[in-house]
């Protein structure tokens, strides 16, 4: 069997391309779909690592402080993402907790999965079982709902604003600085670890 | 689009891991640098599409039809569909929110439908015109799916808040879990389409 580590294929409509090689901020784009190609380019292996571990320890905060602060005639109420999700857990709607729950903590997962494949990346060696959280690394990509949860919870402010006096929590801020730490944690190029690590 | 476009993959018979994009010959089975199954299209792309799709038009409907949530108040009980959510925003003057909830929870999940559906039948039809703007129609829909899990955190979160109220209580219904599975199943539906298929000529069906 042949490998061709010189080629790269678009994903999107089957081209075959020649790599480039590509700085750091570059990128390639097929010609037939427009894709952007899979490509390998220069990227910091201490800085993703930093993201990373920031997302970890930022998503910990937003997840264990109330989001939003209620007041009813004196009494205070307050809840958690992670509250939102058990509120499934009882009656007919039991079936949706797991599914919430996984989704809630995709962000979690996987910056704790790059800063073990990272943390062993640095010194140049693969982490054990490389391979097989890669691919789970790529494969959460899609379930990472971090923008979604920031504006339910903005939404479900103002939907309560008009019947109850609402005040944002720490969660809110954290989940506000987790969007952007997120976004850049998982647009760093880790997959160009596949060529990089022996 | 006058340059003559690079050669396919399977023209050339290579093909790349889905895993960590190596390029290999296409007689190998599993790749030799990550260990994933290796093949030219995703297996059953177009059927697998077509069955979640088709469970999740159907599930649609009892997610709208049915309560979403129930609140009672000093005795009092009222249930809300999702597009009564809609409209009680609407009439409260409050048309962002109403537009925001609309788009996330009804457009978008019948955009995807519709747009879905539409890429399946052109495959099976095997047109060639409108390649590269289908393939972007494909991309939109990836990056749109996930926005409609929008409403079921936010009646998670209302609930939360309001539960161990003296006022009143309000409770998740069974709407919502129809509504978080049609939005899973749209987004499993998307994922497992493979954009390859618009590219290909009919004879290599």
């Amino acid at each position: 069997m042949r490998i061709y580590p010189h080629l790269i294929i678009c994903e999107h409509c089957d081209r075959v391309y020649q790599r480039p090689a590509l700085g750091r901020q570059q990128s390639a784009h097929c010609t037939a779909c427009g894709l952007k190609l899979p490509c390998s380019c220069a990227f910091k292996c201490e800085q993703a690592l930093a993201l990373s571990m920031a997302t970890a320890i930022v998503f910990v905060l937003a997840m264990a402080n109330p989001v939003i602060f209620v007041d009813v005639m004196g009494h205070q109420s307050n809840a958690t993402l992670w509250q939102a999700a058990m509120v499934f857990a009882q009656g007919v709607c039991a079936p949706m907790t797991l599914p919430v729950m996984l989704i809630l903590f995709v962000p979690l997962i996987q910056s704790l999965l790059q800063c073990w494949v990272l943390a062993f990346a640095l010194k140049g060696v693969s982490a054990p079982g490389f391979a097989p959280l890669m691919r789970v690394i790529g494969g959460l990509q899609p379930w990472n709902l971090i923008e979604v949860c920031l504006l339910s919870v903005l939404i479900a402010m103002i939907k309560l604003s008009g019947y109850l006096v609402v005040h944002p929590g720490v969660g809110l801020w954290a989940l506000a600085v987790l969007n952007p730490l997120n976004g850049l944690a998982c647009s760093q190029n880790i997959c160009s670890l596949w060529e990089q690590l022996p | 689009m006058s340059q003559p476009l690079p050669a396919t993959a399977q023209e050339l018979g290579l093909v790349a891991c889905h895993g960590c994009k190596l390029v290999c010959d296409a007689p190998a089975i599993r790749c030799p640098r990550c260990g994933a199954r290796l093949h030219y299209r995703k297996p059953a792309s177009m059927s697998r599409t077509l069955a979640l799709l088709c469970a999740a038009v159907m599930l649609y409907l009892p997610a709208n039809l049915l309560p979403v949530m129930r609140s009672s108040q000093f005795g009092q009980a009222s249930e809300n569909t999702i597009i009564g959510g809609v409209l009680a925003f609407w009439h409260a003057g409050e048309f962002g929110i109403a537009l925001v909830i609309f788009l996330a929870s009804v457009a978008i999940p019948c955009a995807k439908f519709l747009t879905l559906g539409w890429l399946l039948w052109c495959v099976h039809r095997g047109h060639q015109i409108g390649r590269r703007q289908r393939t972007q129609l494909y991309r939109a829909v990836e990056f749109i799916g996930y926005w409609s899990m929008l409403d079921v955190l936010v009646v998670g979160l209302v609930c939360a808040l309001v539960r161990f109220n003296l006022l009143g209580s309000v409770e998740p219904r069974s709407g919502i879990v129809f509504f978080g599975v049609v939005v899973i199943l749209t987004m499993l539906s998307a994922s497992s389409f493979d954009p390859r298929l618009i590219w290909d000529d009919p004879k290599h069906d």
